[in-house]
């Protein structure tokens, strides 16, 4: 216990100053907490600035050029270029320095044949087309349902990327976030932005298969792949959900690789019986008229697609697709 | 322990220690005054409501006064005359098939198993407070068939018919019987001769109202 | 003066009994039943941290604060209910001579762990996961009532027979009397007059205690309250009483945080004890009845000071005083020791604990089922950074549904409020758990919004979704006719339907069954079918967590679509 005997009597000028000191210490404190307390008070905390939109990314067009045409034969080149030459050609979509995000079907770990995947010829050849329009970077993605690593390999769809000067961009929890969708039935929904950050053109290249709920998974089915979160709920209503994701991306270009055709048991097949060659490819920006032909193609009627009314009465297409007179080229 | 030396008997440090017990009762006063200042309206837990959590079967709703599209007139009730030993304790209820329940609780399956569509219902609160009350539940089966199933199978055994409507009875002050589509009690437990006149006026009105009723 | 603080102590735990009282639907009116969760400046602090926001009410902290900053740790001297309780349990346990006494309130650097303890659930907040509940002593004194005293009290109360109201008062001023009689006799036969005076004043404490006990029993509702798991939270209630016998004031002095935080705003108080060097003996009296420990007599510690003035009364030369900015002595210490490392370690252990939980354990993850939270709740993160554990909203249940969590909801949510449906139902006109919830966790809800009325039409507040247990239901799988499920549910129309079915009886005899069916657009997870569900050992519906409309991600349906 260590004590002074003596006491400790400081001359008055210090006396008054640490007087002065102590007096304002408190009351530094009374005021700090006070206004800190004053600023926070009922302070609303949101947690969301707002939540973000997607941008459009369709092009200009002139009036004369076809909305959709369609392209027959046996080599996938040969059909593509020629279908998008009748569209106004690559560069109309694809410019230089362009950062452009293809969207293949690689919902599935099959292998192209079974007819539950983009084939990769037609994705390798449209990244060789991007790649000779001048594009950056050709980024190709899918939020797969199955394992991305080994549906992007069994598909072969990484390989066929990868050869041409594409990349191949597999799909993290860190890339989702919640966006904006502002549909009928989805009004925000986890996505996967991250390619979207960096992309100047969006196409979408979907393989013409048959669904068991939906009857047909065609060019709108396809953004499926940009979904994240609980995707087995939208079973509950499969038609709402597919006309909103029509209305959600408004694509550049869309492609639709008819060259194999699975007609019964999709989405994901299984016997190559269900598969049969449609040597066809249809490339466009209407996406509902496209739909519609791919029912055709399917040997179904298009009136059985609920999803086909929705999306024509929100005015994203039209589904009589003759109306467009789309071009219709044999390559032989 | 020796005496402290702090002289507690100065004026000095007596005044701080008034004060200081001064403030007790003033935050006393404060938390009786902030006690009386609320809003009932948050407060309301209805009694009938907290019968959900104290194991009593079924809450009730409020009743739903007669919205256009409700198919019994309200008019199947008679006027009561002055000196009646009951009067109308609220407005007449409607229930349908959807919310039925919330006036017959368990009940309600046999009726709509049976072409139940609408049901009318009243109390009335007796004048003598010594007596309990008379209640009114007229059923709409939608055929008159159907009345006369769900009167058959409600039916008490070995009591006296009764000739009103198609076919009634009654015991003590309470009544039933079915009259075109119409299934209708008056249940009143009270006895003696006032009781039983005022529900016998009751179910006699309306037996001659649904008479009048213009063919549906 | 040191009977004004004796009678500023028995007000403010008699006030804070009362408030605790009052937390009851027949009784709570406007009482200001959060008044010592609101002037808590811990609680403003360390939600203002994990939460970015001071939840309205919380800003009667700055009384305290100004209080503390001109007078110091008055409030743990005068008014701290869970001080109070202490300080008396010391008593009773501490019955030794004075010499022994002083020796037990010296300082010891044990004292600075309470610092350390600010720190680390101060970075824990910081970590957006508040744990202050913990060793708060308004949440933990509150929990504590909550839990284990008001269901005691009932017991008690109700194992005598005696009912609510005027009966109970009487049954406590006749405990009181006994228990003063029954002191008195045993003093008699122990001889002394010393220890006589001693075990006097501890028996009418005690009765006094007992009968305030027995008080609270009388605002109690009817039926028994048993709290989940509730035996760990009264074990610990003990534990911290029970720790006063190691040394007095134990948990005031080397555990309570709040007692930490106002020890460093004491620092800079304007009034404090200060003894005259001149007048001075070195008798040490003053140390014998100290609370604080903080060593009036010598090196004296502003910080652990809890302004109890005994020693000013002691002091047989008034040689201590209590003055406005008196000079600093030489000797007097003024800010606790913190060793700088120790606090660098009490800091990695709260960043630590955060690592554990937000990533390793509750952190993102599938929802859990159990975890039904009371209606108006938060999203769990959010609810995380604001939920105190206080249990005021278990204490104010009119149905005794909310429980304190044990693992439901993980490491974080120990003593959260989870609903189970066991034993009581959600009411569903009833919005009393908002109406208490001093930090906004469970948000106070208008009876319209609740239930869905008016603006809200539609949309009630969903707390989860009961499913059928159709191996266990009596129709289902006994063929036994039941639906008492269907008779109690609450909304209008019911969320249960049934489907009269064809069934096939053991002797192969058709009848015609009503087989119950839950329309999961319709069910708010209030429980009442769980609770009356006659398969009571494990019920045959139960209301799990999805589809509770404060999580978007919690759900099982897609939903309707707008029409076009």
């Amino acid at each position: 216990m260590s004590m002074t005997s003596k006491k400790n009597t400081p001359p008055p000028a210090e006396d008054r100053r640490d007087f002065l000191k102590r007096i304002a210490a408190a009351g530094a404190i009374v005021a700090g907490s006070g206004a800190a307390a004053l600023w926070l008070n009922g302070r609303e905390v949101k947690e969301d600035p707002g939540l973000p939109k997607l941008k459009k990314y369709a092009v200009e067009l002139p009036e004369s050029t076809p909305r959709m045409a369609i392209s027959r034969g046996s080599d996938a080149r040969t059909m593509l270029t020629a279908a998008i030459d009748r569209v106004g050609g690559i560069h109309r979509y694809v410019q230089k320095g362009d950062v452009v995000l293809l969207k293949p079907n690689v919902a599935f770990d099959r292998p192209p044949t079974l007819g539950a995947t983009t084939s990769p010829e037609v994705v390798g050849c449209m990244v060789a087309l991007c790649r000779q329009a001048g594009a950056d970077r050709i980024i190709v993605t899918d939020n797969p349902i199955n394992n991305p690593e080994g549906s992007f390999l069994k598909s072969r769809i990484r390989r066929a990327t990868e050869e041409n000067g594409g990349e191949v961009l597999l799909p993290l929890a860190r890339h989702f976030q919640e966006i904006e969708v502002g549909g009928n039935i989805l009004k925000t929904w986890e996505f996967f932005l991250e390619p979207f950050l960096h992309a100047t053109k969006v196409i979408g290249l979907p393989t013409a298969k048959d669904h068991n709920l939906s009857h047909a998974s065609l060019t709108m089915k396809n953004w499926y792949g940009f979904l994240g979160g609980g995707r087995n709920r939208f079973h509950q209503s499969i038609d709402a959900v597919i006309a909103d994701l029509g209305g959600l991306i408004t694509p550049t270009l869309v492609v639709l690789d008819a060259t194999r055709l699975l007609m019964r048991n999709g989405p994901t097949g299984g016997s190559p019986a269900d598969v049969k060659p449609g040597n066809t490819i249809a490339v466009g920006i209407d996406q509902v008229a496209m739909d519609a032909f791919g029912f055709h193609l399917l040997g179904k009627d298009p009136e059985k697609a609920p999803y086909l009314k929705l999306a024509e009465a929100r005015g994203l297409g039209v589904r009589d697709w003759r109306s467009l007179s789309p071009p219709d080229i044999q390559t032989g | 322990m020796t005496r402290s030396k702090n002289n507690p008997g100065s004026l000095s440090s007596r005044i701080p220690g008034a004060v200081l017990l001064m403030l007790l009762p003033v935050i006393a006063v404060w938390v009786a005054l902030e006690g009386r200042n609320f809003d009932a309206e948050v407060y309301g837990l209805d009694e009938r409501d907290r019968s959900v959590t104290s194991g009593t079967r079924g809450p009730k709703q409020a009743p739903t006064p007669q919205a256009p599209g409700n198919l019994i007139p309200d008019s199947l009730l008679p006027p009561l005359p002055s000196n009646a030993a009951y009067r109308p304790s609220g407005p007449a209820e409607h229930y349908d098939t959807e919310t039925v329940y919330e006036k017959i609780n368990g009940a309600a399956p046999e009726y709509l198993q049976l072409g139940f569509r609408e049901l009318l219902a009243r109390t009335y609160d007796p004048v003598d407070p010594d007596l309990f009350g008379c209640e009114v539940f007229i059923y709409d089966m939608t055929t008159s068939e159907n009345a006369r199933k769900i009167f058959a199978q409600q039916r008490s055994k070995g009591v006296k018919a009764v000739n009103i409507g198609v076919a009634g009875y009654r015991f003590g002050a309470t009544w039933f019987f079915h009259q075109a589509s119409f299934y209708v009690n008056v249940l009143n437990a009270d006895e003696g001769k006032e009781a039983e006149r005022f529900s016998e006026m009751l179910a006699r009105g309306v037996a001659q109202r649904i008479h009048a009723l213009p063919a549906r | 003066m040191k009977r004004v603080r004796i009678c500023y102590q028995i007000f403010f735990f008699g006030l804070f009994l009362f408030l605790v009282a009052m937390t009851d639907l027949t009784y709570m009116k406007g009482y200001p039943v959060r008044w010592f969760l609101q002037i808590d400046p811990l609680v403003a602090l360390a939600t203002s941290i994990s939460a970015h926001t001071l939840h309205h009410g919380l800003i009667w902290c700055l009384l305290l604060v100004v209080v503390t900053v001109l007078f110091g740790r008055v409030f743990c001297g005068w008014a701290c209910p869970l001080g109070v309780l202490n300080q008396f349990s010391s008593a009773v346990f501490d019955a030794r001579p004075p010499g022994k006494r002083i020796l037990s309130n010296r300082y010891r650097s044990l004292y600075t762990l309470k610092y350390y303890l600010l720190i680390i659930l101060l970075v824990m907040a910081a970590g957006r996961s508040l744990q202050i509940g913990w060793l708060d002593p308004i949440p933990f004194l509150t929990r504590a009532m909550a839990v284990f005293v008001q269901p005691m009290s009932q017991w008690l109360g109700q194992t005598a027979g005696i009912d609510t109201g005027g009966p109970g008062v009487a049954m406590a001023l006749g405990m009181l009397l006994m228990a003063a009689a029954a002191g008195w006799l045993i003093s008699r036969l122990a001889g002394g007059k010393a220890k006589h005076r001693h075990m006097v004043r501890d028996a009418l404490f005690m009765a006094a205690l007992a009968a305030c006990i027995l008080v609270l029993f009388t605002f109690s509702p009817v039926e028994q309250r048993r709290f989940h798991w509730g035996f760990w939270v009264t074990f610990i209630f003990l534990a911290v009483l029970a720790l006063n016998r190691v040394l007095p004031r134990f948990w005031c002095r080397a555990l309570c945080p709040l007692g930490a935080l106002l020890g460093l705003i004491a620092k800079f108080s304007l009034w404090r004890i200060h003894r005259d060097p001149g007048k001075c003996k070195e008798c040490g009296l003053c140390a014998v009845d100290c609370q604080g420990a903080c060593e009036p007599g010598g090196a004296f510690r502003q910080s652990e000071c809890f302004v109890c003035l005994n020693c000013r009364d002691t002091c047989p030369e008034g040689g201590i005083s209590y003055r406005f900015l008196p000079p600093l002595e030489g000797g007097a210490h003024r800010s606790p020791d913190l060793d700088r490392r120790r606090m660098i370690g009490a800091a990695s252990l709260g960043a630590l604990f955060i690592l554990g939980v937000k990533v390793g354990g509750s952190g993102n993850r599938a929802p859990r089922r159990d975890l039904i939270r009371p209606p108006g709740s938060a999203p769990e993160p959010e609810f995380l950074e604001r939920c105190l554990k206080c249990g005021a909203c278990m204490r104010v249940c009119p149905s005794g549904v909310v429980h304190p969590a044990l693992t439901e909801a993980g490491v974080e949510g120990l003593w959260t409020p989870i609903l189970i449906f066991q034993n009581g139902a959600c009411e569903k006109e009833c919005t009393l758990c908002g109406q208490v919830c001093p930090t906004g966790a469970i948000r106070t809800l208008s009876r319209d919004e609740k239930v869905g009325r008016g603006r809200w039409e539609g949309n009630p507040v969903r707390m989860g979704t009961a499913f059928f247990d159709r191996g266990r239901c009596l129709p289902w799988s006994t063929g036994t006719p039941c639906v008492v499920c269907q008779e109690v549910c609450p909304v209008s129309p019911k969320a249960i339907y049934t489907v009269a079915t064809e069934i096939t009886g053991r002797d192969g005899s058709k009848a015609t069954l009503d087989l119950p069916h839950v329309d999961p657009n319709l069910c708010i997870g209030c429980g009442a079918c769980q609770k009356d569900c006659p398969v009571h050992d494990h019920r045959a519906i139960r209301v799990t967590s999805v589809g509770e409309t404060r999580s978007t991600k919690n759900r099982m349906l897609l939903g309707k679509p707008r029409e076009d």
